[in-house]
Parts: C-alpha cells; sequence; structure tokens
C-alpha cells in the first residue's frame, strides 16, 4: 500500500500534537508550533487539519474536561495513532536540519 | 434614630436571566436559586438594606426619589437592579465580542464548534491578562476571521471550480 502523503502544516501539525502528549488539543497544538517555527496560527488552521488527519486515521480523538477559563465548553484531546507515527517518522527533524546539498560527503567518512 | 433589624444572609437579585447575590457589602454571582424577592421581608429590614446597598454603591437619596416618582417599584427593587445592571455591564465589558463569536456558529461544522469556541475563549482570557482586555478583543476579532478562512476557503474554492483547475495543473 502507498503510503500516503503530509503536507508540510499537517506535518507541523502531527508533530506538535506528538509533542503536546496527552494534553493535545487545538489551543495547546497552535501554541506548540508558534513556539517551534515561531510563526503565528490559528486555531481554526489547526482544528481544519486535525479533523483531516483524523479522516485519514493519523490522530483519534475524545472529550476532554471542562473548565471554567473556557466558558463551560470541552476541551477536545487529539493523540497520534500509530499510523500517524509511521508517517510522521521519516520527517522527524527535518525541519531543523537543512538537507545536505547532493554529492556531499557525509563528515568522518573519509 | 430607629433601630434596623439584622439582615437575612443574602438579597438576591435578578437580571438580564443572571441571578446576583448582595452580601458583606459585596455584589457578585449567585447560584441557582429562586428570585430575588423575599415575601413578609420587614420595612426595617427593607430600610437596612437600602443602606447597605445604597452605601456600597454611592447611590444618592434624590437618585432614588426621582426614580420613585416615575415608578411604582419598591425603593429596594430599583436600586437592586441598578446595582445588578452594573455589574452585568461589568462583566460585558470583559467578556469576549459576543459578534465574533457568534459568527463562528455560522461558519464553523458542528463537530469543531464547542472545541473551538472553547479554545478561543481560552486565549482570550490568557490575553487579557497578558495585553489588556481591548488588544484581547481585537485578537479574538482576527482569530475568528482566520478561522473563518480555515474553514470557508477550502469550501468557497471547491464550489467555483478552483481547486479543480489547480490539481489539474499540478498545483495543490
Amino acid at each position: 500500500m502507498a503510503r500516503e502523503q503530509l503536507g508540510v502544516f499537517e506535518a507541523e501539525v502531527l508533530r506538535a500534537t506528538m509533542a503536546c502528549g496527552t494534553d493535545a488539543y487545538g489551543l495547546a497544538i497552535s501554541r506548540a508550533i508558534e513556539a517551534e517555527t515561531g510563526r503565528t496560527v490559528s486555531v481554526g488552521a489547526v482544528y481544519t487539519v486535525l479533523d483531516r488527519l483524523e479522516q485519514k486515521g493519523f490522530v483519534s480523538s475524545r472529550w476532554g474536561e471542562v473548565t471554567p477559563t473556557r466558558g463551560g465548553r470541552r476541551k477536545r484531546l487529539y493523540i497520534i495513532s500509530a499510523r500517524g507515527q509511521a508517517a510522521l517518522s521519516p520527517r522527524v527533524g527535518s525541519t531543523q536540519r537543512p538537507a545536505e546539498p547532493a554529492g556531499a560527503v557525509p563528515v568522518g567518512a573519509r | 434614630m430607629e433601630k434596623v433589624a439584622k439582615p437575612s444572609p443574602g438579597l438576591e437579585v435578578r437580571r438580564n436571566g443572571r441571578r446576583f447575590v448582595f452580601r458583606d457589602g459585596k455584589m457578585t454571582a449567585a447560584g441557582p436559586k429562586s428570585g430575588w424577592y423575599e415575601p413578609g421581608l420587614s420595612a426595617s429590614e427593607i430600610k437596612y438594606r437600602e443602606q447597605l446597598v445604597a452605601g456600597a454603591l454611592g447611590v444618592t437619596a434624590d437618585a432614588i426619589a426621582r426614580d420613585l416618582k416615575r415608578s411604582t417599584v419598591t425603593r429596594l427593587e430599583i436600586i437592586a437592579s441598578n446595582a445588578a445592571a452594573r455589574i452585568v455591564a461589568e462583566s460585558e465589558k470583559r467578556s469576549p465580542p459576543k459578534g465574533a463569536a457568534g459568527l463562528v456558529a455560522f461558519f464553523a461544522p458542528v463537530k469543531v464548534r464547542e472545541q473551538l469556541l472553547g479554545d478561543l475563549e481560552e486565549a482570550y482570557f490568557d490575553n487579557v491578562k497578558r495585553i489588556g482586555p481591548r488588544a484581547a478583543k481585537w485578537s479574538y476579532r482576527y482569530q475568528v476571521a482566520a478561522a473563518a478562512v480555515a474553514f470557508l476557503g477550502p469550501r468557497i474554492l471547491a464550489w467555483s471550480g478552483v481547486a479543480a483547475v489547480l490539481k489539474r495543473f499540478g498545483a495543490s
């Protein structure tokens, strides 16, 4: 079976979901992306991507608890699935490390 | 000087569907209890409570007299109602912009509406502490606009056929 492709933002959201652990909800994920990339991310954009990732089976979700600061509304907590981790694994660290130029010799190979 | 009776634990007031209780010189939101008017309240107790509420709010006797001429409601009702109105106004000043929150219900799918509104509200109250209520309101409106673009954008593209054209030419 061909591996499903992940967009750049989808991969960022997936990575942030993994980083947030058991408390991964829209706002926490958007803040994690902001902390990692320095880019402001809207919560709405995060939810559209999370919805797409859930349809693909990369994440699963459940209702969380109500807190007073949320006006009595529940959180939707997301957790990355094994399939999501598999989709992400070749990409981990790809945004932090620039790609090596073609034909470059790794340090210590000579 | 007339001796006033000792007040009962708290005076409940209802305003705009919300309940408030006046206790220890402060008006605060009350729990889900019965209405504010207590039948059988003695005249002296009403007067004592009036003094407490008026003292806490800085209401002048003249203002109360003017209101009484225009209306048949009791003094206590006027003062308590004004106090509750002030609290409602204060709390609305601090709450997220209602129009923007209403827009979310218009464009966001039902399955993400609750968590999206909750997240926006949580971010709003964090921002109130961090950057103040005015900037927090603008940040809230910006987040709602950005969410509208995120949710409506793909639907508009699909509807207009632009997405199909882009896909055909390899741009996703």
